[in-house]
């Protein structure tokens, strides 16, 4: 009897504990699906791309968002691989990335292109972090990603002004030398002209002697006014940029070559002093030969208060430390106002009566497109001197971005 | 005498060639400096001159040109850029003003005008010259009936005023005429005009 008294109670203690035991997974699990619904909520809800997947970039999840974004049925998406929803020329570069992620652990922050729901382009940056296991393999990746399509084309509408204003500057700068390359043009076109007038003449009077002399100076002015001519197509053409390797020396000589009308017509001794053996530098001729002739012209314009005499120009090119090679120009003119030096290149300011302010400011912009530095100073011994430091190369920098 | 003035060694020889081939008599200066070393009061024609050039530029050489006493007419040449220093140099009495590249009739037009008027204006000069020496023969009475005679005053008021006998004014009045090469009363008028009124 006692026995089975004792039975009932403990079966009786047993169905209480059971109950318990029911109730309490109960709340646990009622516990568990409230805070899966919370983070469910709060994984569909946000505007954000969640997703998860595996090595093969096979997708596992994906949230609401997701989905939303690239008009696709969350079905549809599942087990696929992502790379499905990424230009095909940039499907290695992300697999780089997430093999890094799987070797490394560390969460990575990247963007990259993807196909938007319209087919159009749109840019999403991603935050990818790997979830590991208790043995610590990666069992997955989880991904949250941001679309940031307006702001690459907010960068590529800066990037075509700041184009479009490179191009006004070379134009404002062109309207400046203007005058100069008419007259540098007119110049060969008359005396051609008047040859041919003058050889016509002579022929229909029977005189023939000097016309092969007139003829080889006609192809003489020729030669001059198509070489003007292509330099001036040089400085307003409009084209992608050509990065070459160049000697700086040949870049100097060159332009000194374009600017040496203007140095006799100024009256300005121009003297050279270029280092041996310099390491090449890797950019667009045409840009750096504009940086120059506006810093030379600038200085012969400096001049033109100097007595003939003095007028004198010296430019040289040296190696600059290792990786660097420097061009300096130096005129004899009254130099720069102190107080206006550190606004020298600054768009707009000038100390030219009838300057615009722009010369300076596209040299500056022009260099340190080409990771470059501009820099002017007052020479103790009177006159100006611009120094351009430029980064030589030695095969192993990347290409420059113009 | 045609002088052409350019820094371009190039078109100034070509410049030369062709006004040489037209018949011209020429010579080339490479800049205002040499031309200005060159000047002579008696030297005669016109000046084809370059408005940019280094040094004194043709604006500068114009201006000393224009204070001497034979100024020679001046044509520029300019590029088409030029626009106020053209309006400078019209300003300053340009003849003629030429872009370049000219063309051949235009520039032998040119210089064919300037040299006309070159010597028109070295006639009148001379003639002018010619006068004054005339004027300076008259005698004392000569010259006060030359003056009444020339602001309109009849012989006989003439003759009242300066207490001359009236026969007199007309003997002095027939040697005016003759020393000043005046066949005509308007002749003379004409001619005091031209002198301007002495004092």
């Amino acid at each position: 009897m006692i026995a089975l008294v004792v039975f009932i109670l403990l079966q009786a203690v047993v169905i209480a504990l059971m109950l318990l035991r029911r109730r309490q997974r109960h709340l646990i699990e009622e516990k568990l699906r409230l805070s899966e619904e919370r983070y469910r909520e709060v994984v569909e809800c946000q505007s954000e791309l969640v997703c998860r997947y595996r090595l093969d970039l096979k997708l596992t999840f994906v949230n609401e968002a997701y989905c939303r974004f690239f008009g696709r049925r969350r079905e549809e998406l599942l087990g696929v691989s992502f790379l499905t929803l990424i230009p095909e020329e940039k499907h290695a570069e992300i697999r780089g990335v997430v093999d890094a992620l799987a070797k490394s652990c560390t969460p990575v922050l990247y963007e990259h292109q993807v196909m938007q729901a319209d087919g159009s382009i749109g840019w999403m940056e991603w935050n990818d972090f790997a979830i590991v296991d208790e043995k610590g393999e990666v069992e997955e990746f989880q991904a949250i990603g941001r679309d940031v399509t307006q702001r690459h084309r907010a960068l590529d509408a800066l990037a075509e002004s700041e184009r479009n204003l490179a191009h006004a500057t070379r134009l404002a700068l062109l309207g400046e030398l203007t005058a100069s390359i008419a007259h540098e043009i007119n110049q060969p076109l008359g005396a051609i002209l008047s040859n041919a007038e003058a050889a016509e003449m002579l022929l229909s009077a029977g005189k023939t002697d000097q016309v092969a002399q007139i003829l080889a100076d006609i192809r003489r002015d020729d030669l001059r006014a198509s070489e003007v001519i292509q330099h001036v197509r040089g400085l307003v053409g409009r084209k992608d940029p050509r990065l070459e390797r160049l000697d700086v020396n040949e870049v100097v000589t060159r332009t000194l070559g374009l600017a040496s009308a203007e140095a006799q017509r100024r009256a300005v001794r121009i003297e050279t002093q270029l280092a041996d053996g310099l390491p090449a530098i890797e950019g667009e001729r045409i840009a750096l030969k504009q940086v120059l002739l506006n810093l030379i012209l600038n200085g012969m314009e400096a001049m033109s208060e100097t007595p003939a005499v003095r007028r004198r120009m010296v430019v040289t090119t040296q190696a600059s430390g290792p990786d660097w090679v420097e061009i300096a120009v130096f005129d004899s003119g009254p130099g720069i106002p102190e107080e206006k030096l550190g606004r020298i290149f600054d768009s707009f300011f000038t100390t030219k009566e009838n300057g615009m302010g722009l010369g300076l400011a596209m040299c500056r912009s022009i260099v340190e497109a080409h990771r470059g530095s501009i820099a002017v100073e007052n020479n103790p011994r009177g006159g100006a001197a611009f120094r351009l430091r430029l980064p030589a190369n030695f095969g192993h920098k990347p290409a420059v971005r113009l | 005498m045609v002088h052409v003035v350019d820094d371009d060694e190039s078109l100034r020889t070509a410049m030369t060639r062709l006004l040489s081939a037209a018949g011209y008599a020429v010579r080339s200066y490479a800049s205002a400096g040499e031309f200005a070393l060159a000047y002579s009061e008696d030297l005669t024609g016109c000046v084809l001159l370059d408005v940019r050039m280094p040094g004194p530029s043709g604006l500068d050489l114009q201006a000393s040109l224009a204070r001497r006493a034979n100024p020679l007419p001046v044509i520029f040449l300019t590029g088409h850029g030029d626009i106020p220093m053209s309006v400078r140099a019209m300003k300053a009495g340009a003849t003629d003003f030429l872009t370049k590249p000219v063309q051949g009739s235009e520039l032998l037009a040119a210089v064919h005008a300037a040299l006309q008027l070159e010597a028109a204006s070295r006639r009148e000069r001379v003639q002018g010259q010619a006068r004054q020496e005339r004027l300076a023969s008259l005698t004392g009475k000569e010259r006060e009936v030359y003056q009444r005679v020339t602001t309109g005053q009849p012989n006989k008021q003439i003759a009242a005023e300066t207490g001359m006998a009236e026969r007199t004014v007309k003997a002095h009045r027939a040697e005016v005429m003759r020393k000043m090469g005046a066949n005509s009363l308007a002749e003379l008028v004409h001619i005091a005009e031209a002198l301007g009124s002495p004092k």
